[in-house]
């Protein structure tokens, strides 16, 4: 099955369907028509009839057509090996497709080389489920190496960035509050707290576009809330366009414009959260576990 | 789900009172791999026992040799030793030697390593080009590198620098390689999502990773090449291992031994510094420091404010005096310490260097020599001594073996009374730990002038030093697998009622056999 892309509703005020999938007829359908028409807005990254396979014939996306509108915050649902995270890291290029094409901001990504990759990448940052930082580096010196695809040759320790880059990552570092953690081994903080200088580290990237994977899965549900919360506002402070994957639907619900369900590679759900009910959202997951429909234990 | 289960478990069970209803599942067939694996380790066993005889090493020649050892040391008491200038002067040679050829193994064995390990190479190529370098470099004995470089660069420090220092890239460029591919990929993958290049991935994710390893196989490096001096001393490299060597020829066996046991109580030194350093370099983060250093760093300005969560608010930057964004850290005991470990790294290599009067220019000059040199190596030949050659071979590999067999079974007793999880005690296993440390620190060179001066020149002495010396490396190791094996499994064996001899042998060898095959081998 290949969705249509959609693009938001300013207005939120996205509609449902109703009609059967093409991959399982008894299923009701998930997928919603375009609200507004491609044109209206430059999409910040387009996939069209992207393939992914790691190994030959077991593919991790399959036929995948989406877009995403600039300034929007699109969160991607499934199941674990759904292909979410595969979807998230075609489109900063740390994966090429095996077919189809991607483009993001300005660059056909399956066409980028090592140069153009590194430049599209300065506007893509990326937040991770393990946080991804040096345990043993200082937490400032953490949040300046998300800077390095702007400075020339390899830095080790914290004085061989630029003044203005420290700087600027102390700023972010109390745009996230946690300045008053600076100087202290990243090791040391708890994992909300990390993973508010891995957001910091993104943003001192001034990003055009954040990706986040499963941003909030290794944290508790307070954490979870923290960082859910930070990520909403500067998303909406700096306007970024935000893609997120997530396993959470009541998050996704409230912090999502849009929501892309994704059910073994191939995107079964591509809609305005506006109007959205949780029926909907957990059909994601039910038509794996219920082959002959949806859950009809959840309320909506 | 649970009534089905019961179902199959029931359909086991013979009727009220009898056994079970089934005959117990026939034990499977061993896999080819096993058997193969079995049959080399039964032909190894068997080639060490037929080494053991055919080099007469039985208890009759060592009763011989007690009247030897009675004479030998009536010969070296009372110790002559040297002027203590020369032996801080010898010493300080040394200890600058080893040093440098140490940095170099470090220096060159991490960019090796880098290309070697899987997820840093850049292609499969170059991978294999590094791999197939450590290969080399390890194959090739330091004593045998020596030779070459004093035909190059003549008598000196620079020769034996060279030779350690290249032959240590091999175990270092290993061991870095191993831990490089250990890493956590994620900050890996952060560095490369920013837009980050290959060199700034390895240089600001890889290496701050793998640092607390870098120095603590430099480390241990260090100590190994401490014990190699001493041998190159045999073939001109200067420094204690020299003095030794000059002492023994010209049967001084008093002074010999008197730099031996200067040898003895600084690699005795070396060792519990350097083992002292590696574990708190590889301490998890966060654990308290312990001992000394902990007594004073607890106590250094700004350490408990370090500890203590910071009052400052976290949603604003802190500020210097002058309104600027403070991006430096204060000056912390923390700071202190690492900038005092920098310019104390550099002093030393200041001084090594002044120590061994390298001169680069004469170094350069003498490498003109280079194709000379080679040209006397090849072709190879025999000389005209090839059953000579072949006979020697032999009987290298019967030490070897014997040497293997003997130290194993000496050493398997140890290692199992140094193992905390084993032991009677917490004193026991402290205790022989502490033989083990000993055992280890002793040069096997002049573990091999003493078995060469009892039992006299020939294979047995050599035998004698090789499986004394294998204790050291050996019963560590064995101890080191058994207290790394899951107490959980011995604590299910030991609520169950067995013995500690079951428990030793039902739970702990079991885990830790490959292991302990694998050290063995090693």
């Amino acid at each position: 099955m290949t969705m249509t892309a959609t693009l938001p509703d300013p207005t939120r005020s996205g509609s449902t369907a109703s009609e059967p999938t093409a991959s399982d007829p008894t299923a009701p359908a998930l997928a919603v028509e375009p609200a507004i028409a491609f044109d209206a807005v430059e999409p910040a990254i387009a996939f069209d009839g992207v393939v992914k396979e790691f190994r030959r014939g077991q593919r991790a996306l399959d036929d995948v057509t989406a877009t995403f509108a600039t300034g929007r915050i699109t969160v991607l649902l499934g199941l674990s090996g759904s292909g979410k995270s595969t979807l998230l890291r075609h489109i900063n290029g740390l994966h090429k497709p095996t077919a189809g094409h991607v483009r993001t901001l300005d660059t056909q990504v399956e066409r980028a080389g090592t140069h153009a990759l590194r430049a599209l990448r300065r506007d893509v940052a990326m937040v991770f489920q393990h946080f991804n930082l040096v345990g043993s580096m200082t937490v400032l010196e953490n949040v300046c190496t998300g800077r390095l695809g702007s400075l020339a040759g390899p830095r080790m320790g914290l004085f061989m960035y630029p003044r203005a880059v420290r700087a600027e990552a102390m700023e972010q570092l109390a745009r996230v509050g946690l300045a008053d953690r600076a100087f202290q081994r990243a090791d040391t903080l708890s994992g909300g707290q990390q993973q508010r200088v891995a957001i910091a580290r993104a943003l001192i990237q001034e990003p055009k576009i954040l990706l986040a994977d499963e941003p909030v899965a290794s944290l508790d549900p307070v954490s979870a809330a923290s960082v859910i919360d930070l990520l909403g506002r500067i998303s909406r402070e700096s306007d970024l366009t935000v893609v997120c994957s997530l396993h959470q639907v009541e998050i996704a619900l409230d912090f999502s414009d849009r929501i892309v369900g994704l059910q073994a590679g191939r995107v079964v759900l591509d809609q305005e959260t506006a109007g959205l009910s949780q029926e909907d959202a957990y059909a994601i997951y039910d038509r794996v576990a219920h082959p002959e429909g949806p859950c009809r234990r959840r309320g909506g | 789900m649970s009534a089905p289960a019961v179902a199959t478990l029931d359909a086991h069970r013979g009727p009220e009172g009898e056994g079970p209803r089934f005959a117990p599942p026939r034990r499977p067939l061993p896999a080819p791999r096993t058997l193969a694996a079995a049959a080399v380790l039964a032909a190894l066993f068997a080639a060490s026992v037929w080494s053991l005889i055919s080099l007469r090493i039985n208890v009759a020649t060592v009763i011989d040799s007690v009247s030897n050892a009675a004479k030998f040391l009536a010969r070296i008491f009372p110790l002559d030793f040297p002027s203590l200038g020369e032996i801080v002067s010898m010493t300080g040679l040394t200890l600058a030697i080893v040093f440098l050829a140490t940095l170099l193994a470090v220096i060159l064995g991490l960019p090796v390593a880098v290309l070697a390990a899987t997820n840093t190479a850049p292609n499969r190529a170059t991978r294999l080009a590094a791999r197939v370098l450590i290969v080399i470099a390890r194959a090739i004995p330091d004593l045998v590198l020596a030779i070459v470089f004093f035909r190059i660069f003549g008598l000196g420090a620079l020769p034996g620098i060279l030779a350690m220092g290249l032959h240590s890239v091999g175990m270092v460029g290993k061991l870095y390689a191993d831990a490089i591919e250990s890493i956590d990929e994620g900050p890996v993958e952060a560095v490369r999502a920013a837009g980050g290049g290959r060199v700034q991935q390895v240089v600001t994710a890889v290496i701050p990773q793998v640092m607390p390893q870098i120095i603590a196989t430099g480390l241990h490096r260090f100590d190994i090449n401490l014990r190699t001096s001493v041998i190159l001393g045999y073939v001109g490299v200067v420094g204690i291992g020299k003095e030794l060597s000059d002492a023994m020829r010209t049967m001084q066996y008093d002074c010999g031994m008197a730099w031996a046991l200067i040898v003895l109580i600084l690699c005795v030194g070396i060792e519990l510094l350097s083992g002292a350093l590696r574990a708190r370099l590889l301490r998890s983060p966060g654990a308290a420091q312990q001992g000394l250093y902990g007594f004073v760093m607890r106590r250094m300005p700004g350490a408990a404010a370090a500890q203590s969560a910071p009052a400052l608010p976290g949603d604003e930057v802190q500020r210097t005096p002058d309104g600027a964004v403070r991006v430096s850290p204060g000056w912390s005991a923390d700071r202190i310490r690492r900038l005092l470990t920098l310019v104390v790294v550099l002093a030393i290599v200041a001084a090594s260097g002044a120590a061994t009067q390298l001169d680069p220019v004469a170094a350069l000059a003498s490498l003109a020599n280079l194709p000379q040199t080679l040209a006397m190596f090849f072709p190879p030949s025999s000389g005209g001594i090839l059953p000579e050659l072949g006979a020697a071979m032999v009987t290298t590999l019967q030490i070897g073996l014997a040497a293997t067999l003997l130290g194993g079974i000496l050493s398997v007793p140890i290692g199992v009374l140094a193992a905390a999880n084993v032991a009677p005690s917490r004193g026991v296993a402290a205790a022989f730990r502490a033989i083990i440390v000993g055992v280890h620190a002793i040069p096997d060179l002049i573990l091999a002038i003493i078995f060469i001066v009892i039992t006299g020149l020939g294979p047995v002495a050599g035998t004698f030093a090789l499986a004394i010396g294998s204790i050291g490396l050996l019963s560590k190791l064995i101890a080191d697998s058994l207290e790394e094996t899951d107490y959980g499994v011995q604590e299910a064996v030991r609520m169950n009622g067995a013995t500690r001899v079951q428990v030793f042998f039902a739970a702990t060898v079991r885990q830790a056999m490959p292991a302990l095959v694998a050290h063995v081998l090693y």
